[in-house]
């Protein structure tokens, strides 16, 4: 019952954290590739804390259970004991499948949904090459188009390839349209160009859809719905950064050229636009993450990480200081 | 395909042959045009003993139809592609063109003034 009740307790914990530390902390905005991955070990380390809740309830019915006590060498009656609750067989049944069935929901979402990208991905490519025109010497391809818009396409040489590819992003197209290419100066544009190969480089698109399928796998509540509306809004910052200090101006100016040029949908904002917060966070020049803070950071994810597994062996410990009769010690 | 929308006209690979740049081999030209029928990309009535060929739809019409992919994309939350800037509702575009006001005003200013 130990280890139900602390994942159950680490998941809420850890949960209540996240929004009072890290959802709108100032921080994360100074130091955005820090905070997706710290949005991304505690999405993790909450997911595996309730799907290891499930999964320890139907320990002392499997088999698993022998083996573990084999290997901790602790006695197999208690450690079943000690996963136990007393709602008994039922409840670690529900408990199992419900596990089972978010891991398995988790799968297919996520899988379903590089398929779907990877789709739209080819066939917007058969259409680039037809419509659209490669400028090799920005690296661009060009469409003739009166809406201004730019966008980077991931993935051009496939996903894995891409990675140890030499190029300078991660294997992918920027394209650009007419519009945008006129409305924007070279340096804005060289501005706007270096973002979305950030954007490549750091395979965005990878971090953004792990974090929407947890959200999706997780039915839309809790900490998964924050990390994806929140890792979603720090990749553009993230990318803003990448361009560079030097360019950092130019971006500013680029995203209010192009988004003032664009046509809106809808009348009533959705509380803040997150180019208005981008717009006025360029005006601040990059802030560097001492290595003290990164360290700390590093150290804070890995005790996340970790948490939900020993929390779920707690119990395996615990069996390890009592005898098999209850002579030992008293619980 | 490009030949195809500039000549505005029913085209055989007898003719777009006569206007490509490059050296291409009669049958190379019709394997290619046959494949762009094939994917539905151009239509083709025999005229005579050759087939003249015609785009089905105009360049314009097939930009529009990869923006409108483009822009159905960024709704759907799909994650194919990553947009500069999001669309945004008039309101938040009020906002930005506030700041594009400011911005223009004060051009000389250091990236590190608060």
């Amino acid at each position: 019952m130990s280890a139900l009740v602390g994942l159950l307790a680490f998941a809420v914990l850890a949960s209540l954290a996240a929004r009072r530390w890290l959802l709108a902390a100032g921080w994360t905005r100074r130091a955005p590739g820090l905070a997706i991955w710290a949005w991304q070990a505690v999405s993790i380390s909450v997911a595996a804390a309730l799907v290891l809740a499930g999964f320890t309830l139907l320990l002392p019915l499997l088999h698993l259970s022998v083996d573990l006590a084999e290997v901790f060498r602790a006695c197999v009656a208690e450690l079943r004991h000690q996963y136990e609750t007393p709602a008994g067989a039922g409840m670690a049944l529900a408990g199992g499948v419900a596990a089972t069935m978010l891991t398995a929901r988790f799968c297919y979402v996520f899988t379903a949904m590089q398929l779907r990208a990877r789709t739209t991905r080819r066939s917007m490519r058969a259409q680039l090459r037809l419509v659209g025109v490669r400028d090799l010497q920005l690296g661009i391809v060009e469409i003739d188009h009166a809406e201004p818009m730019v966008y980077c396409l991931p993935g051009g040489a496939g996903g894995l390839r891409a990675r140890f590819s030499r190029r300078r992003h991660g294997g992918g197209d920027v394209v650009v349209s007419s519009a945008a290419r006129e409305t924007l100066s070279p340096a804005e544009l060289q501005g706007v160009l270096a973002h979305e190969q950030a954007h490549l480089r750091s395979r965005h698109d990878l971090a953004i859809s792990a974090a929407r399928a947890l959200e999706q796998t997780f039915f839309g509540r809790g900490v998964f719905a924050l990390a994806a509306a929140e890792i979603t809004e720090l990749a553009e910052m993230q990318a803003d950064d990448g361009a560079g200090q030097s360019r950092r101006r130019d971006l500013a100016t680029a995203l209010l050229r192009l988004s003032t040029a664009s046509t809106p949908i809808g009348a009533l904002g959705a509380g803040g636009s997150t180019a208005a917060a981008r717009v006025r966070r360029l005006a601040r020049p990059i802030a560097p993450v001492p290595r003290a803070r990164q360290a700390m950071g590093a150290g804070a994810m890995a005790v996340l990480l970790l948490a939900p597994v020993l929390l779920a062996l707690l119990p395996t410990v615990l069996a390890l200081f009592l005898d098999c009769c209850g002579v030992g010690g008293s619980y | 395909m490009q030949r195809l929308w500039e000549a505005g006209r029913p085209m055989a690979v007898r003719d777009v042959l006569e206007e490509l740049d490059r050296e291409l081999a009669y049958t190379t030209a019709m394997t290619v045009l046959d494949n762009l029928h094939r994917k539905g990309l151009v239509s083709r009535i025999k005229r005579g003993r050759a087939y003249v060929y015609t785009p089905t739809k105009s360049r314009e019409e097939r930009t529009a139809e990869l923006m409108g992919e483009v822009l159905a994309g960024a709704g759907d939350r799909g994650t194919a592609l990553l947009r500069f800037v999001e669309q945004m509702s008039s309101d938040e575009l009020a906002e930005l063109r506030e700041l594009l006001v400011e911005n223009e005003a004060s051009p000389g200013r250091e990236d590190g003034a608060p």
